[in-house]
C-alpha cells in the first residue's frame, strides 16, 4: 500500500493547521498542565476532570485535526478520525460518567513507566521530529496532534487506578493507532523516527 | 538546470527519424505501429482514441502523491513549473482523481497561472461507493480542476461501477464528458476488468502496464484492441522501483535504436509501443524527471523485435 502523501507534505500540513487553528495551543497547554496537575495531586474530583480533559483532546484531533483538516491529504483520515471520536466516547463513558479511573501517579513500576510516556509524549517525541523535520512550525503537541495524544493518554491510563478489563478496553485503540503509526512512519521515511503526526 | 532536449528538431533528426520509419516499415517492424502512431507537429508520438479518432500525445502524466502538496503554497508553485514543463513540451493527458487528496486543487491552482494549456485532456475519476454521490464528486472535482467538462471520466477502481457508468454514458449523451472508461492498478481485478470491457461500452480503460507488469497483455490489451478501447497505462515505473532496481546499470548500447538516452525513455517507449496503449502517465514531483519523462514523447518507437530485446536485457540485469 501507498501513503497519498509524503513526508514533507505531512509537515507543511501539520505546520499550516497550527497557523489555522492558533492559539488554540495556549489552551492545549494549559490543560495539559491541568491533566497532569490532576494526577499527581489526586483527588476523587479531579478524576472526572481529567477524563473530561483527555476527551476533548481526542474529540479535537479526530474531528479537527483527522476529519476537518487531514482528509483534504488524506483519504484515511476519516476513518481516524472515526476511532479517536469513539475513544474520546469510551473515555467519557468510564471516567467521565462512571468514574471508573482514578488517575494518580504513584512511586512503582506502573508509574515509572507512565512517567515514562509522559515524557516521551511531552518532551521526546516533539522534539524528534522536530529535529527530524528541521523545523517547529510543525511541532507536534499533546492534546492537538494524534500521537502525542495518544502517548499522555496512555501514560495516563497506565497511572491509573481501575479494574484491569477497564484499563484494557481503553488501551486497545490507542495501542492499535501507534502500531499504525509506526507502519505510516516507516513507510515515509523508512526511519522510525518519524511517525505519523 | 540543463535542457537535454532540443526545443525543436533540426533537419538532421527529422530524416534520421524519416529514415528510421522507413526501415522499420521495411523490415516488417512497422504494423505494430501503423495504424497507432501518427507523429503531429511531424515529430511528437501521438496515438488515437480508437472510438473517434482523436490523436493524444503518449505521454501523459499522473498526480498520485506527487500533487498531493495541500495548501504549500512554495510546493504549489513548483508543482504550477512541473505543469509548464509538461504542456511546453507537448503533454495532454493529465489524470487525476478525489483519491488523491488535494491533488486536483494543486492542479487547479497551476492550470490557472499556465497561459499554454490548450492540450489539457483532463481525466479524472469517480470514487465512492454511493452511485447517488458520484454526480456531486465529479462536479466538486471539475470546480478543483477549474474546467468546464472533463475530457475523460473513469470509475476508479472500479468501485460500483454498473451504477457510475450509467451516470457517465448520461453524462457523454449530455456532453458533460467526451469519454468514458474504467481504472484498475496493480494487476489487480483484471478478471472483472474483461467482462466489463466485453459487456459495456467504453472509451478508456486504465491498467498498470510496465516492462515487468505485463500481465495485461495476455488477454486485456488484445481485447481492447478488438473492442476499440484506448488504454492508458498507470504505475510506469512501479513507483520508482524500475528505477531503485536498474538505474544503476548501464543502458544496452543499442538503447538508441530503441529510441531512449536514459532509463526514463527506455520504460516509457517499451509501454508505448505496444499497439493497444494509447498513452502512459508518469508522476513526478521533478523537474528534471518531467524533462526526462517528456523526451519519450519524441523519436521512434521500438519495434516487436526490439520490444523483445528490451525484456531480455532486463531480464539479464
Amino acid at each position: 500500500m501507498e501513503l497519498p502523501y509524503t513526508a514533507e507534505v505531512l509537515a507543511s500540513f501539520v505546520a499550516h493547521y497550527h497557523a489555522a487553528i492558533w492559539p488554540v495551543q495556549i489552551i492545549a497547554v494549559f490543560l495539559v498542565l491541568a491533566a497532569l496537575y490532576g494526577a499527581f495531586r489526586p483527588n476523587p474530583a479531579r478524576d472526572r476532570l481529567i477524563g473530561l480533559i483527555l476527551s476533548t483532546f481526542w474529540v479535537w484531533t479526530g474531528y479537527v485535526f483527522y476529519i476537518r483538516e487531514f482528509s483534504s491529504i488524506s483519504f484515511l483520515a476519516p476513518v481516524y478520525g472515526g476511532f479517536f471520536l469513539v475513544q474520546a466516547a469510551l473515555i467519557v463513558g468510564f471516567s467521565v460518567i462512571r468514574h471508573d479511573l482514578q488517575f494518580r501517579y504513584t512511586k512503582d513500576g506502573k508509574g515509572r513507566v507512565g512517567l515514562a510516556c509522559l515524557v516521551l509524549a511531552l518532551i521526546v517525541y516533539p522534539l524528534a521530529v522536530g529535529i527530524f523535520e528541521e523545523q517547529w512550525a510543525s511541532l507536534r503537541l499533546v492534546g492537538i496532534t494524534p500521537i502525542p495524544t495518544v502517548l499522555f493518554t496512555l501514560a495516563l491510563l497506565l497511572m491509573a487506578d481501575a479494574r484491569l478489563f477497564r484499563k484494557l478496553i481503553l488501551t486497545v485503540i490507542p495501542l492499535l493507532f501507534l502500531l499504525s503509526a509506526l507502519i505510516t512512519g516507516l513507510m515515509l521515511t523508512g526511519s522510525p523516527i518519524q511517525f505519523l503526526a | 538546470m540543463q535542457d537535454d532536449r532540443p526545443s525543436s528538431p533540426g533537419r538532421r533528426q527529422f530524416l534520421g527519424d524519416l529514415a528510421g520509419l522507413s526501415a522499420l516499415a521495411l523490415t516488417g517492424g512497422f504494423p505494430a505501429l501503423a495504424q497507432a502512431v501518427k507523429p503531429a507537429n511531424g515529430f511528437m508520438l501521438t496515438k488515437a482514441i480508437p472510438s473517434t479518432g482523436e490523436q493524444i500525445p503518449v505521454i501523459g502524466m499522473g498526480t498520485w502523491i506527487t500533487f498531493n502538496v495541500g495548501e504549500d503554497r512554495a510546493l504549489r508553485d513548483h508543482r504550477t513549473e512541473i505543469l509548464r514543463i509538461f504542456f511546453e513540451r507537448g503533454g495532454g493527458v493529465i489524470d487525476c482523481s478525489p483519491m488523491y487528496g488535494s491533488s486536483a486543487d494543486v492542479l487547479g491552482y497551476g492550470l490557472k497561472r499556465i497561459e499554454n494549456t490548450q492540450n489539457l485532456f483532463s481525466a479524472s475519476k469517480v470514487w465512492t461507493w454511493l452511485t447517488a454521490n458520484g454526480p456531486d464528486q465529479m462536479e466538486e472535482q471539475r470546480r478543483r480542476w477549474g474546467v468546464e467538462r472533463f475530457d475523460l471520466m473513469q470509475v476508479h477502481n472500479l468501485l460500483s461501477w454498473e451504477g457510475h457508468l450509467k451516470t457517465l454514458r448520461e453524462d457523454k449523451e449530455q456532453g458533460k464528458i467526451r469519454y468514458l472508461g474504467v481504472t484498475t492498478s496493480h494487476g489487480r481485478r483484471h478478471q472483472e476488468l474483461e467482462r466489463i470491457m466485453r459487456s459495456e461500452p467504453l472509451d478508456f480503460v486504465q491498467l498498470t502496464y510496465n516492462i515487468l507488469d505485463r500481465q495485461a497483455e495476455d488477454r486485456l490489451l488484445p481485447l481492447a484492441r478488438e473492442r476499440g478501447i484506448a488504454v492508458i497505462a498507470n504505475r510506469p515505473y512501479r513507483q520508482k522501483a524500475l528505477f531503485h532496481r536498474f538505474q544503476h546499470h548501464p543502458l544496452p548500447d543499442w538503447a538508441g535504436e530503441a529510441g531512449a538516452r536514459n532509463w526514463a525513455e527506455f520504460f516509457l517507449k517499451f509501454i508505448v509501443s505496444h499497439p493497444a496503449i494509447t498513452c502512459a502517465i508518469p508522476a513526478t514531483s521533478q523537474i528534471p524527471h518531467i524533462k526526462e519523462n517528456m523526451g519519450a514523447l519524441y523519436g521512434h518507437l521500438p519495434d516487436q523485435n526490439m520490444r523483445r530485446r528490451m525484456i531480455e536485457y532486463l531480464e539479464s540485469l
